[in-house]
Formats: structure tokens, C-alpha cells, sequence
């Protein structure tokens, strides 16, 4: 089966500075693994929360990961890597502070890193998802 | 065959290291050989093996480390020949590690691995870096396909366009999409794509270009401003992920 697409958006919804206009989307699902692109402090109308707010950045792109992993048919519990990009050493607590109380009990390999800038100056936290969604659950 | 996820691996003692040698590249080569144990004993965990490893991604406080890092590197996988990616960040969250690395591994190594070298006869940027390293472009594990970051290095070993992030870009679509079809995959499988670039003034030129290519099935996409790729003239890398339909 060919890999499934979700959410298809114009990147010009989001890089409103810049010239970007392409068509991208928000999660694949290729068998049983599921990829989120990388959440922010941007929902999916291209509204952004947490001006100068790390932690209510990070607390949007959660509940983006929630929404996006239900469409592809998984769901938090099936988490398995978290990869936590924020732009100052800063952020690290009150972003982490958000993160785990959405993931809860749910225990995935991670790896955080600060970086230099995202794709917009305003977001100061980028957190990438990937899922696989156990044999018995398909 | 299920992918095991090797994230966020850094020195446990690297507050020790730091203290004894400073931010150093003494300290970053003794973290990273602290690392390199650490995987290679994670990789034999529950039946598996050092074979199994297919794609490490190298993330470096300062430049200054990178020959110091990648000499202990090539010291701990000889005869692996992983694909790899290398990024200079701005920082790490423990400040006393200098080093860490993500890797991705499959079970059954070893895998088919192409387009196989050796890092010290291969050029980055404009400059030979004189660690010894078995590296590859692409590994097919099963369905999973993991690439070398691309860049805008040519397989014949160039640099095309110094100061053009938008052509180096161009260079790195073509050599993605020369990889994927060497183990019969296309763009269509990505599923995927980390865009990094070394100043926000590329951004736009190098998405411009990278993500028309993923228009006919876009990929799960990140983009990253770091302080620094292999070389300083390289401005841009992607990272491409992509499964074979089952």
C-alpha cells in the first residue's frame, strides 16, 4: 500500500516572511510507522501561540502531536522517539515540564538540541514524533 | 524487522571530563569514546548487533571537536560502514557534554550498504579531514532506507557552488534522488525530511528548492537553522528517511 498523507498544507500558511510556498503535509504513515512533521507553537490554521513563551509553544505542538497521531490511526502511547530542538538552554526546563505531562506514563527514547534558529524566529521549540503502531493494534 | 530507536546518547561523565580537560577537543574525543562504548553495548542488547547500526547522526558543540570525535569514531565501528550526518549545534542540554549522537539500527544486520568509502580519502567541503572512517551513502534495511545527509557535494567529490545554498541544494535533491533509486525506491517513498541550514537568509532559497521536490507526496518535514555542517562551505544538508510500500 502507498504510504498515507495527512493533512496537506501551503508552507506559505506558516513562512509568512518569506517567499516559501509548497506543498507539504503534516504526517505520513508507511505501514505501521507513523512520522509527524515538526511541531511548534503554530496550530493547524496557522495561528501561533506563545509569543516569547517556550512552554506554551511546546504545550500547542503537543496537542498538535495528539490530534495528528489519531488521524494517522495511532495515538500517544505509541510514541516511540521524541527529538526536542529549542533555541536557548533556556527553555530546556519549562519546555521538558510540558512534555511530560503530556506524555504521561509513556516512556520514549528521546534527544534534545539546541539550535541556532527554527524555521521562524518566533519559535523558540520544534519537537519532532515518531510512532509505531504495535502488530496487534492494526 | 523493526527499527530500534538510539537517541540522545551523550558521556554520562562528562561533567568529570570537563572538569579534568576543559572544553577541549581531549575532552570531546574521551566523551565521545564514552558514547561509542555506550552503543555498541546498546546495539548487542536483546539479540542484536553491532551490524545491525545503519544510520548515526553526529552532533558537535564546536568545530574544534569534529577531528577529535570522528578519530574515536572510526576507532569504535570499524567494518560498519553506517550513513551518517554531521551537525555543529549551538548547544547540547547537559552544558558539559560536547558530544551526542542518534542512531537508528535494524535488526539482521548487516544490510545492504552502497556507494561504501572511506572518510579520509573523501573530501568535505574544500578541505580532507584525516580521520579514518568506513562511511556509505545508503543503507537498505528490509523496507527502510536510510541516506547519508546530502548536501551539495556531487558524488564525484565536489563542492558545487561555494556560496549558492540554492544550487548546493539542487546538487543534494539530485544525489537523493540517485540514491533512492539505487535501492528502487523514489521520492514518492520518503516519509521524512530534515532541511538544515547554517544562516535563516538560506532558508527560503533552499526550501524553495528541497520541498517542490517532495510536492507529488510530501514528507514529514523539520527545518533547522545550526551553527555549522561538515565544512563551513557547505550552507545546507537534508536528511531523507524513506520506507519501501510493504
Amino acid at each position: 500500500m502507498a504510504h498515507q498523507r495527512f493533512r496537506r498544507f501551503n508552507t506559505s500558511m506558516f513562512y509568512k516572511q518569506q517567499t516559501v510556498a509548497n506543498e507539504m503535509c503534516m504526517a505520513v504513515r508507511a505501514g505501521n510507522h507513523v512520522f509527524l512533521r515538526g511541531q511548534t507553537g503554530f496550530d493547524f490554521d496557522g495561528g501561533f501561540t506563545g509569543l516569547g513563551d517556550a512552554a506554551a509553544q511546546a504545550d500547542q505542538a503537543m496537542r498538535n502531536v495528539k490530534v495528528l497521531l489519531e488521524e494517522a490511526g495511532s495515538r500517544m502511547e505509541h510514541i516511540c522517539k521524541i527529538t526536542t530542538y529549542i533555541t536557548d538552554r533556556a527553555w530546556r526546563e519549562p519546555v521538558y515540564a510540558v512534555i511530560g505531562r503530556h506524555l504521561g506514563s509513556v516512556a520514549p527514547v528521546g534527544t534534545g538540541l539546541i539550535v541556532n534558529g527554527l524555521a521562524t524566529p518566533e519559535m523558540l521549540v520544534e519537537i519532532d514524533i515518531d510512532a509505531v503502531i504495535p502488530d496487534d493494534e492494526k | 524487522m523493526s527499527v530500534r530507536f538510539l537517541p540522545g546518547l551523550t558521556d554520562p561523565d562528562a561533567a568529570a571530563t570537563v572538569r579534568k580537560h576543559g572544553h577541549s577537543p581531549a575532552a570531546a574525543g574521551l566523551q565521545a569514546e564514552a558514547v561509542f562504548r555506550q552503543l555498541r553495548e546498546r546495539l548487542a542488547q536483546d539479540g542484536g548487533s553491532v551490524q545491525d547500526l545503519c544510520k548515526i547522526t553526529m552532533e558537535i558543540t564546536d568545530r574544534a571537536y569534529r577531528q577529535a570525535i570522528y578519530g574515536a569514531l572510526g576507532q569504535a565501528l570499524p567494518g560498519i560502514w553506517p550513513v551518517s550526518t554531521g551537525l555543529i549545534v549551538k548547544g547540547l542540554l547537559d552544558p558539559d557534554a560536547l558530544f551526542q549522537l542518534d542512531a537508528y539500527a535494524v535488526h539482521g544486520g548487516p544490510h545492504d550498504r552502497l556507494r561504501r568509502y572511506q572518510a579520509a580519502e573523501h573530501p568535505y567541503g574544500l578541505e580532507r579531514q584525516s580521520f579514518r572512517m568506513e562511511f556509505c551513502m545508503v543503507v537498505r534495511a528490509g523496507r527502510r532506507i536510510f541516506l547519508r545527509g546530502q548536501t551539495g557535494m556531487s558524488f564525484s567529490r565536489d563542492l558545487v557552488h561555494l556560496t549558492d545554498p540554492a544550487a548546493q541544494a539542487r546538487e543534494a535533491i539530485a544525489n537523493v534522488q540517485t540514491l533512492l533509486a539505487d535501492v528502487g525506491a523514489t521520492l514518492d517513498h520518503a516519509t521524512r525530511l530534515v532541511t538544515y541550514v547554517t544562516d535563516r537568509a538560506h532558508l527560503g532559497p533552499v526550501l524553495d528548492v528541497v520541498q517542490p521536490a517532495f510536492a507529488n507526496a510530501p514528507a514529514a518535514s523539520t527545518e533547522l537553522v545550526v551553527k555549522g555542517l561538515a565544512a563551513p562551505e557547505i550552507l545546507m544538508e537534508i536528511d531523507v528517511h524513506a520506507t519501501l510500500p510493504g
